[in-house]
């Protein structure tokens, strides 16, 4: 009889140890889960041009404010941004290609010896980059103002060499189709260097075009 | 005995479920402090990090941190911009008009076609004062004037001055700037002319809506058409703004007249081929800045 209830008793002892056991481990796994730390990323401080800069076309502009010209690296840039579309060296750089969903465009990635120097980034999207930037920043002009093929179009690229950034902007409403962000320099350097790389030029050319008649067979 | 077990087993099975209850309670706190925590350094995160809103964007960044920290973010709402950016245009479809054959100035004194040019078109004349361009210039205004689209692109921001100059035929040559207006030299024949001035007008249109030139290089450019300022441009080769503006100049003559200097670039001396082989450029122009309208006949 003794030994019956002994027996009871260690069975019945199993059972309740087991569901004492099941709610314990259900939610102290639950909360163990929820407080784990997030998994921390090492992050380039964002410069201060582009803490700037308003924020857009949000999957390209979250991931391009991570990536400092002058420090980061090609690893950074594939960790970032994923595989390039394309790679491709030119006159000296590695160029890591990214194309933009629904656009025939793309921004460029500008390495030198493993290490970014340039962000090429094309602004796809509505905006007023420019203006904005200017009534965030320290500068209320352009530092200088440099022309390519696009100013056939209404568009000079303002440029803040000492910020590390140049819009490629309509200046009268701040509309931006391109920005280029580099390592802040001083003016000689910019033209030596990221002007001559973008073939951008100190002169506004005042070209014509050209019509002739068509030919009388 | 069995009483007496019996008894004491309620009690150890009320202990049991009482510390149940206890272990519940405690762990059930836990949780929401770890989640309170979660989302602390989520926000903190998010300082540095801007999380995307839209469900395409999420899909593609799964490598940020935003992702990581939990399942489904929670993300903030990027601040509205103080900027109203500019514009953009909306087609608008119109169903193309019958044949005009009103679209001749009522006089053939300069003065009164730079009056009239003025008062419906929004056109500054300028320079030379042409009888024969000024005549010519408003017919093309007229036939302009039937998309109330590319009016407004083009003059509602401010009339336009076009300065006009010289009757060489061999060398006739125009340029846009954002502030002037217009320069044209020269004048031939009547599809030359008006190619010439609608293709200056595509520059206006270019500096005056960035919206629709921004467009332009997102869906048609790099692609080009077979047009000099398109393909060569003064030997600097292929450029955008050069491109988009020949697209515009055809899109009225391109039945009579293709866009060439001394020959270059080889090819037909008419652009019949426009709307078909190089319908993304057709397309683009009729839909962003005629509404739909179309010209088959000069």
């Amino acid at each position: 009889m003794k030994k019956n209830v002994l027996k009871n008793k260690y069975f019945i002892l199993i059972i309740l140890l087991i569901i004492i056991a099941i709610p314990w481990l259900f939610f102290t796994l639950l909360s163990s889960n929820n407080s784990k730390p997030p998994v921390t990323i090492n992050k380039t401080p964002i410069p201060t041009s582009m803490i700037n800069l308003p924020k857009s076309h949000p999957q390209i502009k979250a991931r391009l404010d991570h990536i400092k010209p002058g420090s980061a690296t090609d690893k950074d840039v594939i960790r970032l941004l994923g595989t390039p579309n394309n790679t491709k060296n030119v006159e000296g750089h590695e160029i890591m290609t990214y194309s933009l969903p629904s656009t025939n465009r793309e921004n460029n990635i500008y390495l030198n010896n493993g290490t970014v120097e340039y962000i090429f980034e094309e602004i796809p999207e509505d905006n007023a980059f420019y203006n904005q930037y200017l009534n965030k920043g320290n500068l209320s002009k352009p530092e200088t103002v440099l022309y390519d093929n696009y100013s056939g179009a209404g568009f000079n690229w303002q440029v803040f060499y000492t910020e590390g950034v140049a819009f490629l902007a309509n200046p009268v409403n701040g509309y931006t189709i391109k920005i280029i962000y580099f390592k802040p320099m001083d003016y000689n350097t910019f033209i030596s260097t990221t002007a001559k790389t973008f073939s951008l030029s100190t002169d506004k050319k005042d070209d014509r075009e050209k019509f002739s008649p068509k030919k009388i067979d | 005995m069995r009483a007496y077990i019996n008894k004491n087993y309620i009690h150890i099975i009320t202990i049991i479920l009482g510390i149940n209850l206890i272990t519940f309670l405690f762990a059930y706190q836990n949780l929401l402090v770890a989640k309170q925590d979660s989302n602390d350094r989520i926000a903190h995160a998010q300082e540095t990090l801007i999380c995307p809103t839209d469900t395409t964007a999420q899909k593609t960044l799964q490598l940020l941190s935003c992702y990581i920290n939990t399942p489904t973010p929670t993300v903030p709402v990027s601040p509205t911009p103080t900027v109203t950016p500019a514009p953009t245009s909306q087609p608008k479809i119109t169903p193309s008009p019958t044949v005009d054959t009103s679209c001749k100035p009522q006089s053939s004194d300069y003065l009164t076609i730079k009056q009239a040019l003025s008062d419906k078109f929004k056109i500054n004349l300028t320079g030379d004062q042409s009888a024969v361009w000024a005549s010519e210039a408003y017919t093309t205004m007229c036939q302009l004037n039937k998309s109330s689209m590319f009016m407004s692109l083009l003059t509602s921001q401010g009339p336009v001055t076009v300065n006009f100059s010289g009757i060489d035929c061999a060398n006739v040559s125009g340029h846009a700037d954002m502030n002037a207006g217009i320069t044209i030299s020269g004048m031939c024949d009547p599809a030359l002319n008006r190619a010439v001035l609608v293709h200056e007008f595509g520059h206006m249109i270019a500096f005056r809506n960035p919206a629709i030139f921004n467009n332009f290089l997102s869906t048609i450019w790099p692609a080009t058409i077979p047009t000099f300022n398109c393909m060569i441009h003064n030997l600097e080769g292929v450029t955008a703004p050069e491109c988009f503006a020949d697209a515009v100049g055809e899109y009225l003559v391109y039945m009579n007249y293709r866009i060439a200097f001394s020959g270059q670039p080889p090819g037909n001396t008419n652009f019949a081929e426009y709307p078909t082989t190089y319908a993304n450029y057709y397309n683009f122009i009729k839909t962003n800045l005629f509404g739909g309208i179309t010209y088959t006949t000069f």
